[in-house]
């Protein structure tokens, strides 16, 4: 038996119209940390899923415990050792601690299940986790758990299958300090058992203080090692962002206008904190942060897809009352979100009706809706955007991602939306289509239009705003102008928890 | 997909899955005709064919309002409730043994009763929040109990201007008033899901409530208004029933809400919402009324009909499902 108790050579996967990693490998030894960091979309989560069975890797060998794997299934993973602990936890909350831990495989006596044998082996694997799992008992509801409670049912149930390697997905996005500190207690104590980690995350001061090595990743691509003790976080945030400049021009320069929209200590629970910012005609104003840093539950506020606690919202010097999306359309705030098909488009209607949905009722001429127009509009709309469509009736679902994308946004364009709002605008969206809707944010700009664009791509970020607000934990960190001299590692020091 | 959009060619003939789904359910109608009509030689005289449309239009109005339930994505089982006690109240109130008012003046009580029950569906479904499934369910419990209250009895109003509305026929081949209501409401359904604002937004609602939300669209307005209009039309879908056969019986309605769906689904409306067309309800009623009636020409008991009904459902939503998946692969 050699040191590695996993190694990957050469994996490649691809999903339609994007390389999610591109010929990468890494190793992991016995009763190691290693952490797995990089950007949004850089991969990292992608490989997890691969060597814990999610995903099937296109290409490229897993060597496990000395030999060749092809595990097609979690399950088939997990019997054989290597379990995930993902982000979004996947435990039934209306059943039992015990329930969960064992769901795969029930003790049982005959066909009946053994509760006696369940609660036993629950309580036992509870005490080898030590102190903080055993402030639950096996017989709580997971619905009445903390998060941190939760992340140990899951932890719980992949140690009961005798497990040799934890993959953890962000394990502490949604933990509080005190029970990050426990996991990481947790996750020591693993390791001195024999068992190896796998740890994803964002946040670099974690990783300093768990892992023993890390593998940076970009775009799909590896980037390399480092042991933790040989490097620090400057070097790693360079070599998350360091990718060819010159690529990356900046392809937007407003010139700016008057103030549009102030928004004033915006707040809602602990996702948005005294938010305030404004926006001027003309301007492309970009939110960088990690997901869940408050730029996407800050926009909700704006457009009144979510009610805000306080704080309040000034356009045009009036103090606007936005209760509801129909009172923000009103106002001429577009929204384009970041989840197409869930809030932004109705699939299975045609291309005319969804061009023109936020709008369609000033097509009314004595109640009668007069389509011949509307068709004229959503035509005129499909020849500006350039939107491939066999015609106007076809079904969005047929339609490929930056086609849909540009049918969002068109939407806009034709309520004359003053401000418009870009969540995540070319995520999923071929380079080919990405320049185009970058051009026409551009154009929509200079029109004199404000334009928020929340985006998790530094590079996009970077080419396309004029001010940056960077956020961290529902807060504002910095506000930074654009100039020559601004870096990615200026942009991503903010946001990233470095101390 | 690197051709130019080409936007003028749409004028030809489309073969969509609304086209191919109409195809489907027109040769059914054709199969049935063929086939019973060769079993018995009454079956495709006007004298069986126009009672039967008579008897049709009481479901197939009903039909509207449930399709327009289900292009939002819900259901409305009161169906059945609503045109019952719309009957019996209108009995109640032109019986000459009971109120003996004028038509004039007991059908719009009776259309009220129908108006309250659909703004009470309306309003615990979308400020609620009650499930459209569970609400309406619950709600022709509540109605099937009320119309028991009122009377067990059927009653019984033998007056011209009651009768005027569902035994009116024209001209010697006694063409029955209710097809010609129940084409118009069609027709007049037909408009309003596609060329008034509040159509379009029940099908933005249907098709993604999500994005109808975003797009500045009130999701809630438009259900509030859908689970009226389908109580109307079912109130009134009762009282023209009570007034064809002279009778308010409390014990109609009880298969309306199932066979209203069943003709939804046959003519192509998905349960998921957003597509889908009233038309495809008028032939569902068609084919599974042609179907019943046949049936009952040759002498075959209820219990085969009802399996007839449940077989072509099957059978039609078999066909749909194949359609579908031939149109995911061309696209």
């Amino acid at each position: 038996m050699d040191e590695y108790a996993l190694k990957c050579e050469n994996i490649s996967k691809s999903f339609p119209g994007v390389q999610a990693l591109d010929n990468v490998g890494f190793d992991l030894k016995k009763g190691e940390v290693h952490a797995l960091c990089g950007e949004n979309g850089a991969g990292k989560s992608t490989l997890i899923k691969i060597v814990t069975g999610l995903y099937q890797k296109d290409s490229g060998d897993i060597i496990y415990e000395g030999s060749k794997i092809n595990y097609k299934s979690t399950i088939e993973c997990r019997k054989n050792g290597i379990a995930l602990i993902p982000q979004e936890l996947q435990l039934a909350e209306t059943l039992t601690v015990a329930e969960n831990v064992f769901m795969t495989d029930f003790p049982r006596k005959g066909i009946i299940v053994d509760w006696k044998v369940m609660m036993k082996k629950t309580r036992a694997l509870q005490e080898r986790l030590g102190a903080a799992a055993l402030t639950f008992q096996p017989q709580d509801l997971v619905s009445k758990l903390s998060m941190g409670q939760r992340q140990l049912v899951e932890i719980m149930k992949a140690i009961s299958t005798g497990v040799k390697l934890i993959a953890f997905d962000e394990p502490t996005s949604s933990l509080s300090d005190e029970e990050t500190r426990e996991m990481f207690r947790l996750i020591q104590e693993l390791t001195n058992q024999g068992i190896s980690i796998i740890y994803v995350s964002h946040r670099l001061a974690e990783i300093f203080k768990i892992a023993d090595r890390v593998t940076v990743f970009k775009d799909g691509k590896l980037i390399g090692t480092k042991a933790i003790a040989e490097t620090n976080p400057q070097e790693l945030i360079s070599m998350m962002v360091g990718r060819d400049m010159n690529l990356y021009q900046k392809s937007h320069d407003g010139i700016v206008g008057e103030t549009l929209l102030e928004a004033k200590n915006l707040t809602r629970g602990s996702k948005v904190k005294n938010v305030s910012f404004t926006l001027k005609q003309g301007e492309v104003l970009g939110m960088f942060g990690i997901v869940g840093s408050g730029r996407t539950e800050t926009v909700r506020l704006l457009f009144g897809l979510d009610r805000m606690d306080s704080g309040e919202v000034i356009m045009h010097g009036k103090k606007l009352n936005i209760k509801s999306p129909r009172d923000a359309v009103r106002e001429k705030i577009g929204l384009i979100t970041e989840d197409r098909r869930g809030e932004g488009l109705s699939l299975v209607m045609s291309v005319a009706q969804n061009i023109t949905m936020p709008y369609f009722s000033k097509f009314r001429k004595h109640g009668v809706l007069d389509l011949k127009e509307e068709a004229k509009t959503a035509g005129k709309m499909v020849e500006i955007l350039n939107i491939k469509t066999p015609g106007l009736k076809t079904r969005v679902e047929t339609l490929s991602g930056g086609n849909q994308q540009k049918i969002v946004i068109s939407k806009w364009l034709g309520a004359d939306s003053e401000i418009l709002i870009f969540d995540e605008p070319t995520r999923g969206i071929d380079v080919g289509a990405k320049a185009e809707i970058h051009k026409l944010m551009d154009n929509l700009s200079k029109e004199g239009r404000g334009i928020i664009m929340i985006s998790s791509e530094l590079p996009e970020i970077l080419s396309m705003s004029d001010r940056i607000l960077v956020f961290r934990d529902g807060e504002i960190k910095a506000e930074l102008e654009n100039t020559e001299s601004l870096t990615e590692e200026d942009v991503l020091s903010y946001s990233i928890k470095t101390r | 997909m690197e051709t130019q959009p080409t936007l003028n060619q749409k004028k030809g003939f489309r073969l969509n899955y609304t086209t191919l789904n109409w195809g489907m359910l027109l040769v059914m109608l054709i199969i049935e005709v063929i086939v019973f009509s060769n079993l018995t030689p009454y079956f495709l005289h006007l004298n069986n064919l126009l009672p039967v449309g008579r008897e049709i239009a009481t479901l197939g109005i009903v039909a509207i309002g449930q399709t327009m339930c289900i292009l939002t994505g819900g259901f409305d089982l009161s169906v059945g409730g609503v045109a019952a006690i719309s009957g019996v109240v209108a009995g109640v109130m032109c019986s000459p043994k009971m109120l003996d008012l004028p038509f004039v003046v007991g059908f719009p009580i009776a259309i009220a009763v129908a108006l309250a029950v659909g703004m009470t569906n309306g309003f615990l479904i979308t400020k609620v929040k009650i499930n459209p499934f569970i609400t309406t369910m619950a709600m022709n419990f509540i109605l099937g109990g009320a119309v028991i209250l009122i009377t067990k009895q059927p009653i019984t109003i033998n007056k011209p201007d009651f009768k005027f509305l569902g035994a009116t026929t024209f001209g010697d081949i006694k063409f029955p008033l209710p097809i010609i209501i129940l084409v118009g409401l069609y027709l007049l359904f037909f408009f309003i899901l596609k060329y008034t604002v509040f159509g379009r937004k029940l099908y933005c609602t249907g098709g993604n409530s999500e994005a109808a939300k975003v797009a500045g669209i009130s999701v809630e307005k438009t259900i509030f208004f859908t689970y009226t209009f389908s109580s109307l039309l079912a109130g009134f879908a009762g009282i023209m029933l009570a007034s064809r056969i002279a009778t308010a019986n409390p014990g109609i309605g009880s298969s309306y809400a199932l066979e209203s769906i069943a003709a939804t689904v046959l003519g192509g409306t998905a349960l998921s919402g957003g597509e889908g067309n009233i038309w495809g309800a008028f032939l569902g009623v068609f084919v599974t009324g042609l179907l019943s009636n046949g049936l009952i020409m040759i002498g075959a008991p209820q219990a085969w009909r009802d399996i007839a009904t449940g077989l072509v459902l099957i059978l039609a939503i078999i066909l749909q499902l194949s359609s579908k998946k031939s149109r995911r692969l061309a696209g």
